[in-house]
């Protein structure tokens, strides 16, 4: 079960951010900076996968984006990181070849992308 | 409206917009329909009353011509339903799954599940139509429709019984999936949707949980899989993951179980770092299960202590000591204690807790047991519980030969280093009982006498000749230092007690330190030194020599 996406850049700010769950917007927040300052310490070497609090966190970083999912614990992680790469290519044939600076104004039609692939 | 929901996602708060939404979702333009509805979906939540207004503009709009229209309405609904709009909109969903517009009943399923998780009473307004979607041949609507099925089966137990009745349609549909030749739309590096594989596995998995027949039936399909998959990229990896895991979990025959194993052998020494922390995660699981196969591969765990990954070094270390057993616990140890050095605090008082727990039980000897302790509590003494402490202490009075030994080792220990409490606290405590033995430079070696390879490992320890005032040095030393917690401080308090039975010549000395703790700011201190003082004036007949 999927329990949240985020789309973080290298600075740590939040391009995209979609909630599975409720989660109220303090809460929101406070856990979205410290996973992302997790994720943003771990190097090349290190591997995709962490454990926060009581779910899972997968994440890959493409060029200057952070893809991070927050998933539950009996999700299979390594189908999480294909699933990743799934969206990536979404947003690529669709902005024909995507980069950073196309997410942050177009966010609605990034959102409205999501919709169509039905999540 | 756009930028309104940008900042919501950036964490302000954005209340304002919820009635400029419904404006928006109830116009007649597609694209205000889509702005309005994901203002709904990130805006709206059950605690507000709002949202009961967008029901009837969302029952409209699921009969409206266009298939998009009808799909954001489903879609919205998935998201945000509450107990009264699921109530009142199921109707609508269940009719709208079986309509012949795949894109329109892909987006049904889905919003269906959601209802069933949300309130799973209305589960049975759904289940027949679920065989008809397992039987479609639009992949899409087939993934959608397992994620119901099994959504349904999570929530419910007993529909287990009635969904085993649809395996043999799983399993030839994973048969046409790995069978099948290169179909471009569902691809992914040569593997053919993966992710209805994985889906199919896990709810096989659910199936044959506790079920003879079901598992019958799947132990070839499962083997299947597991041999034709290519897993050279992390596609195949995915696929054989689920597969073991549905190995692991149902009731399958040996032959499979030791094939599944096999696989997390291979992926332990792939050079790949979430295929190895997959792989021991698993096997963590199925230690229980298993043990033998598992202790195979555990020279490979034990070099992924030395990783450089936080998470592959949590996971080894957790498999290690659970594969601790009599015959291997020498060289366990030796890795993980080696590893303490290295570690972060958090992991340090695990590893101190397990290491005494693993001891304790599969020691070879007295002596390496001792050993094993001391060792653990000089290196990670601070970060270890206090109940520990009586423990060690319990132990160490139980075995006589090595008091000496454990005398020596505790006190050099203790001149080197007084500010970890619990190592201060046992080492006092033992130099209190035993500071004769030491002393005298007694130390007693007869127990697991002389075992070649114990002696070359830990090296020689040189005997320490020790008088009685360098003794009362260190503890002075103790004593008076700001590092010392109050419990440690009586600890060394009785301690110099204890000795001035056991010293013969520095009796002036002792009685000097204690009564200068007669006027001490700490109670518990101050009555314990004048009681001691007392017990010097008054009682000194009483004192014999200490055999």
């Amino acid at each position: 079960m999927l329990k949240f996406v985020l789309l973080v850049n290298k600075q740590g700010q939040t391009r995209l951010s979609q909630y599975y769950e409720y989660v109220p917007v303090e809460e929101r927040v406070t856990t979205e900076a410290d996973i992302v300052r997790k994720c943003l310490s771990r190097n090349e070497e290190s591997c995709s996968f962490m454990e926060y609090k009581n779910f899972k966190v997968v994440f890959r970083r493409y060029a200057s984006l952070y893809f991070i999912v927050g998933v539950d614990n009996s999700e299979n992680e390594l189908s999480i990181l294909e699933f990743i790469h799934n969206i990536v290519e979404t947003f690529d044939r669709y902005f024909e070849s995507v980069c950073e600076l196309d997410v942050s104004p177009l966010h609605t039609v990034v959102y409205a992308s999501k919709i169509s692939i039905g999540f | 409206m756009a930028k309104l929901l940008y900042i919501h996602m950036l964490g302000y708060p954005a209340h304002f917009g919820q009635m400029e939404t419904l404006k928006l979702i109830a116009s007649p333009r597609f694209s205000d329909k889509r702005l309005g509805y994901l203002g709904a979906m990130m805006l709206l939540d059950e605690r507000q009353d709002i949202h009961i207004l967008i029901t009837n503009c969302m029952k409209n709009d699921m009969h409206h011509q266009v298939q998009y229209v009808v799909g954001l309405a489903l879609c919205a609904l998935g998201s945000i339903c509450s107990e009264e709009m699921s109530r009142d909109l199921s109707g609508e969903v269940e009719k709208l799954l079986k309509s012949s517009n795949p894109y329109i009943v892909r987006k049904a399923a889905l919003c269906a599940a959601r209802i069933v998780r949300k309130v799973p009473d209305l589960m049975e307004v759904f289940v027949p139509t679920t065989r008809q979607l397992l039987s479609e041949k639009n992949h899409a609507v087939l993934l959608t429709g397992i994620c119901l099925v099994t959504e349904m089966c999570t929530v419910n137990p007993d529909s287990l019984q009635h969904f085993r009745r649809f395996l043999p349609n799983l399993v030839r549909m994973l048969k046409n999936l790995i069978m099948a030749g290169y179909s471009p739309e569902h691809d992914v590096h040569g593997i053919s949707d993966p992710f209805l594989q994985v889906r199919v596995l896990r709810l096989m998995r659910m199936l044959g949980k506790g079920d003879e027949d079901t598992s019958e039936m799947m132990n070839d399909i499962l083997a299947q899989v597991a041999t034709n998959t290519d897993s050279s990229k992390n596609v195949g990896h995915s696929i054989l993951y689920e597969t073991v895991l549905t190995i692991m979990d149902i009731q399958s025959e040996s032959g499979l179980r030791v094939l599944a194993v096999n696989i997390l052998g291979r992926f332990l020494s792939n050079s790949d770092r979430n295929v190895r922390y997959v792989a021991l995660n698993t096997l963590l699981r199925t230690v229980s299960v298993d043990y033998n196969a598992v202790q195979r591969h555990r020279s490979t765990i034990l070099d992924c202590l030395k990783e450089s990954d936080v998470s592959i070094r949590r996971r080894a270390l957790e498999l290690s000591f659970a594969l601790v057993n009599k015959n291997n616990i020498r060289t366990i140890m030796k890795e993980v204690l080696a590893f303490l050095d290295v570690a972060e605090p958090e992991f340090k008082s695990f590893i101190a807790t397990n290491s005494l727990v693993a001891a304790e039980k599969h020691s070879p000897n007295k002596r390496w047991h001792i050993d094993t302790v001391l060792t653990v509590l000089i290196k990670a003494g601070s970060y270890m519980q206090e109940e520990l402490v009586f423990t060690i202490i319990a132990m160490l009075s139980q075995t006589d030969q090595l008091h000496g030994y454990h005398t020596q080792r505790l006190y050099v220990a203790l001149t080197n280093d007084i500010s970890q409490q619990p190592l201060v606290q046992v080492a006092i405590w033992a130099v209190g009982e035993y500071g004769d033995l030491l002393v005298t430079g007694q130390v007693e070696n007869e127990i697991g006498g002389g075992e070649e390879e114990e002696e070359e490992e830990e090296g020689r320890r040189e005997v320490v000749q020790v008088t009685e005032d360098e003794v009362l040095d260190v503890l002075e030393r103790v004593l008076q230092s700001p590092q010392s917690s109050p419990a440690t401080r009586q600890y060394t308090l009785n301690s110099v007690m204890k000795l001035s039975s056991r010293f013969s010549t520095s009796l002036p000395r002792i009685k000097a330190m204690v009564s200068s703790y007669g006027n001490n700011m700490d109670m518990e201190l101050q009555q314990r030194a004048v009681e001691y003082c007392a017990i010097f004036s008054k009682h000194d007949n009483m004192r014999t020599e200490h055999k």
